[in-house]
């Protein structure tokens, strides 16, 4: 069983997490995923580039409804810095982003999945916690668990 | 905000002495947990505030977020 390791947040765990009715499946496997973690020790991370993300998503027209009001949207970024340990995009991610996009030849927006993977290498975590496994699948260094995922992954 | 783990002596008179990295954090505010080094403490769990957004307009990727920009 694995305890008191790190995983990373991605920022679609973060969005699902928040919003009740965007996908009531995924809003309950998100918050028990991240239990499950916060239960056995886990350090919870996350980024720089998560928060600005999960802020353009809420409060953006294109994906929900009823977006999140700016001061909603800002306290949720201020609960999560404080239950979460955030990571800055430093001049030294960027040094191992710089390694990455030679390795995996890495072109257009896929910077921006890159950066998440840099972010994570550069603090030695290997684990990332998203829905967005397809996109992760190239970093071999990464390993992708989703929500449904969790128990498994402590207990294996 | 920022997490470390570190080793640190209380002494008699319950001062407690951080390594000597640590002396450029000067006037943090700290919250210190004691326990055993082979006690766990459970971690409360989280208490995500959550929101109504009316339901789902699209599904979102990452890079769909960053292409507005040029």
């Amino acid at each position: 069983m694995k305890t008191g390791s790190e995983v990373f947040i991605d920022t679609n765990i973060l969005v699902y997490s928040t919003l009740e009715d965007f996908d009531r499946e995924k809003y309950l496997e998100c918050r028990q995923a991240l239990n499950q973690f916060q239960e056995n020790d886990f350090s919870l991370n996350i980024s720089t580039q998560v928060l600005r993300e999960f802020y353009g998503v809420v409060t953006g027209k294109k994906y929900l409804k009823t977006p999140l009001e700016p001061d909603a949207a800002k306290n949720q970024l201020i609960y999560f810095m404080s239950v979460f340990n955030v990571i800055e995009i430093s001049h030294e991610v960027i040094l191992k982003l710089i390694k990455l996009i030679d390795k995996y030849k890495i072109i257009g927006q896929k910077i921006h999945d890159a950066t998440i993977a840099a972010t994570m290498l550069n603090s030695n975590i290997d684990t990332l916690l998203s829905y967005n496994r397809r996109d992760f699948v190239v970093f071999d260094e990464i390993k992708i668990v989703e929500p449904t995922e969790v128990l498994n992954f402590i207990h294996f | 905000m920022e997490v470390y783990k570190l080793d640190a002596t209380i002494t008699r008179d319950g001062k407690i002495i951080l390594p000597g990295t640590f002396k450029r954090m000067f006037n943090h505010r700290v919250e210190v947990i004691l326990k055993r080094k082979d006690e766990k403490v459970p971690k409360k769990a989280l208490a995500i505030p959550s929101f109504l957004c009316g339901g789902k307009l699209a599904d979102f990727d990452r890079a769909e977020l960053y292409e507005d920009r040029f």
